[in-house]
């Protein structure tokens, strides 16, 4: 009784936990300029002060941003952009050598400022998110942004979460008796996360007006 | 075919399948999985490891991760290079850190750089398995089953197992015990082959049925005989790219059976009929070689929602050296997971089969539990409860306890209730019905239909930064003395 009563309240908590994380509301400006719909945004929190002082390791940071535009009440997105940012820092120039890979192709800037490298990481500044032709005059849209820091790929994750669950049980496939049975076990479980810091925010809803 | 050639030709199966694996581990190197050097050098300035200092090893050998980093002192690269990423993931994969921080500093001269790894170590001491319960032949029983995965900080794992049952009430029955010992090392020297070195002892006390309906689990219709085991087996392990793995192996074991004269069970119209216990009376060898497979493409392997898994195990065993028993026994199991409306439903198909041709003793048999988890599975080798099953379909499953030919299918469906960073990473309600069949090859008729079962079950899995939890229906039947 008392392991149930210690497993409905692990359960009950967790669901709380996860109930509370969502998408962060965020104000954000949208401008119609040429064809395009862009934004003005910022999402600063994705990086701490132990990452603005890792900027300066040497070593790379990648920044790996998907932008979701929804129509109000839909599942499926009407627009989808992805972007990375990949950041290094030159140990004898002293200069941070920013790359950025996004619709419109690749650029590299370089910085001698940590702080503006920073805020060029962090912020978006008449970014398009969408023709207009996808986003019609009149239904409410909003946008999703979900920022991710240093990100690993799925099938490269996959690989590590077997490696750490399944090394310290090869006899397994020794015991017929475990073979046939259901994974039913506890175990240290070395999770690892599938980026180091995650930021997910969600505009207010906006509209398309007739010009 | 007799069971020499059955025996040959099992040999020449296992290493050809072991062989044919190592031709896939050269054609599908682990690159499938990472950027190509092409892909991801290509980016900032020039740079020359100049040598790689690694600090917060207090226990781990500096070598251990110096031995899986694909980076050494005079290699070049762009600053940028994914590879100098992929470097702090290979050491993370170790498991034996919590946290690993890379870094440069400036070398001796300009584009010399000394690359600084900084990690901070965590308990590497693994519970893979505990076991409990209670039965009507067995008052209670307990263990588990530990892995040191770093042992002295050298990245070898050293494990153990133990398994104690008190003595029953059943006639002859004593107390059970078990124990497994065992050395482990996954990427010998960072390669893609491992081995596995166990030795195991088991003093058993195994439950037969001498009396009563096939339903009735009544103490006085079972009484207990000993046997021991003492053996060792000894496994190479080879990857097969990033998402298989094949295994070659030995055992050698002894056997020594303390066996009634001749067992006798009441049938119920009253008549006698013999027991075969299946184990030769005194001392008797078993050596056998096996090959097994293991292709593994789930994303997610504790809360699985996409992939597959195909298990593939055989097992050959001969009087030819100094064996007293000759079997070929094969199993197998596929499991599959999608994802349906969404992320949040998940179905999966779940099948396995086994065949055991031959002499095998009882213990290589498929015990009923194998299959169906509503009744105890074996604890590390030990029979702990002689609990029928339920025969729900009324198809005589309660007869079943040993068998060569057995399989399960069963269908599962999972909603997943939520994922989070948090220590509980997971949790998910999940419903299963299947359908499961025992029997043995004397009993296996075209003329009549196999004894088959439903199984069903329906619980919670936790997956958590402690480890995985199942509460389930199954899971508390097999435990229970009901």
């Amino acid at each position: 009784m008392l392991a149930l009563t210690f497993a409905t309240a692990v359960f009950l908590g967790a669901i709380g936990s996860a109930q509370a994380k969502g998408p962060k509301t965020r104000k954000m400006r949208f401008v119609e300029r040429g064809r395009s719909l862009t934004v003005n945004t910022n999402f600063t929190e994705l990086l701490d002060s132990e990452n603005f002082t890792a900027l300066s390791s040497g070593f790379p940071m990648r920044i790996v941003l998907h932008l979701l535009v929804y129509q109000d009440g839909y599942d499926t997105p009407v627009a989808v952009q992805r972007m990375r940012k990949r950041v290094v820092y030159d140990l004898w120039d002293e200069t941070y050598l920013l790359e950025e890979t996004g619709p419109g192709g690749t650029r590299e800037i370089r910085f001698g400022s940590r702080v503006q490298l920073l805020r060029r990481l962090t912020q978006l500044r008449r970014h398009p998110i969408a023709k207009l032709e996808d986003v019609g005059i009149g239904p409410h849209y909003f946008l999703v942004i979900v920022a991710q820091l240093n990100p690993v790929e799925d099938a490269e994750l996959a690989e590590m979460r077997r490696w750490l669950s399944k090394s310290s049980s090869e006899s397994k496939l020794n015991s017929s008796s475990s073979f046939f049975g259901s994974f039913v076990s506890v175990f240290a479980n070395p999770k690892l996360a599938k980026a180091e810091r995650v930021v997910r925010l969600r505009s207010q809803p906006f509209y398309r007006v007739k010009q | 075919m007799s069971l020499t050639n059955a025996f040959g030709i099992g040999v020449v199966a296992a290493v050809l399948v072991f062989f044919a694996s190592l031709e896939q581990a050269w054609t599908a190197p682990k690159a499938d999985v990472l950027p190509t050097a092409d892909q991801v050098d290509d980016f900032g300035p020039r740079i020359v490891i100049e040598a790689v200092e690694i600090t917060g090893n207090s226990s781990t050998d500096s070598e251990v991760i110096l031995n899986v980093l694909s980076l050494k002192a005079g290699d070049s690269m762009r600053a940028g290079s994914a590879k100098l990423e992929a470097a702090r993931y290979s050491v993370l994969s170790l498991g034996f850190f919590r946290k690993v921080e890379l870094s440069m500093a400036k070398g001796s001269e300009r584009g010399k750089v000394i690359l600084l790894i900084d990690v901070e170590e965590r308990g590497t001491i693994v519970l893979n398995r505990l076991f409990f319960g209670n039965s009507i032949v067995t008052p209670w029983w307990a263990g588990l089953d530990l892995t040191e995965r770093n042992f002295l900080g050298t990245g070898i794992g050293v494990g153990g197992a133990f398994v104690v049952a008190e003595e029953g009430d059943a006639g002859g029955s004593r107390s059970q015990r078990s124990i497994e010992v065992r050395v482990l090392d996954q990427a010998l020297l960072s390669s893609r082959f491992g081995w596995q070195l166990a030795g195991y002892a088991l003093e058993a006390s195994e439950p037969y049925r001498h009396g009563g309906e096939p339903d009735d689990g009544s103490i006085e219709n079972f009484s207990a005989f000993d046997y021991e085991r003492v053996g060792a087996r000894g496994t190479l392990s080879s990857g097969g790219g990033a998402l298989s793995r094949v295994y070659l192996g030995g055992r050698l074991e002894r056997i020594r059976a303390d066996l009634p004269a001749n067992p006798m069970r009441v049938l119920p119209d009253g008549s006698l009929g013999p027991i075969d216990l299946q184990l030769e009376d005194g001392t008797s060898h078993l050596v056998s070689v096996s090959a097994a497979y293991d292709r593994d493409t789930r994303i997610d392997p504790v809360l699985p929602f996409d992939g597959d898994r195909l298990l593939l195990h055989s097992e050959a065993a001969s009087d030819i050296i100094a064996g007293s028993y000759q079997y070929l026994s094969i199993r197998a199991k596929y499991q599959r997971w999608w994802q349906v409306s969404g992320n949040i439903h998940v179905v999966s198909a779940h099948f396995s089969g086994g065949l055991v041709l031959g002499g095998a003793p009882l213990f290589e048999r498929i015990h009923v539990g194998d299959l169906n988890r509503m009744v105890s599975g074996r604890a590390l080798g030990l029979v702990t409860s002689a609990t029928p099953s339920l025969d729900l379909l009324d198809l005589s499953t309660d007869e079943l306890v040993y068998g060569e030919v057995g399989g399960l299918a069963e269908a599962q469906y999972s909603y997943k209730l939520f994922r989070s960073s948090n220590w509980i990473y997971g949790g998910e309600l999940f419903v299963g019905l299947g359908l499961w069949t025992l029997a043995t090859t004397a009993d296996v008729s075209p003329r009549e239909s196999p004894p088959i079962d439903l199984l069903v079950d329906a619980g919670l899995r936790l997956d958590t930064e402690i480890g995985i939890f199942e509460l389930s229906l199954a899971n508390a039947l097999g435990r229970l003395p009901l």
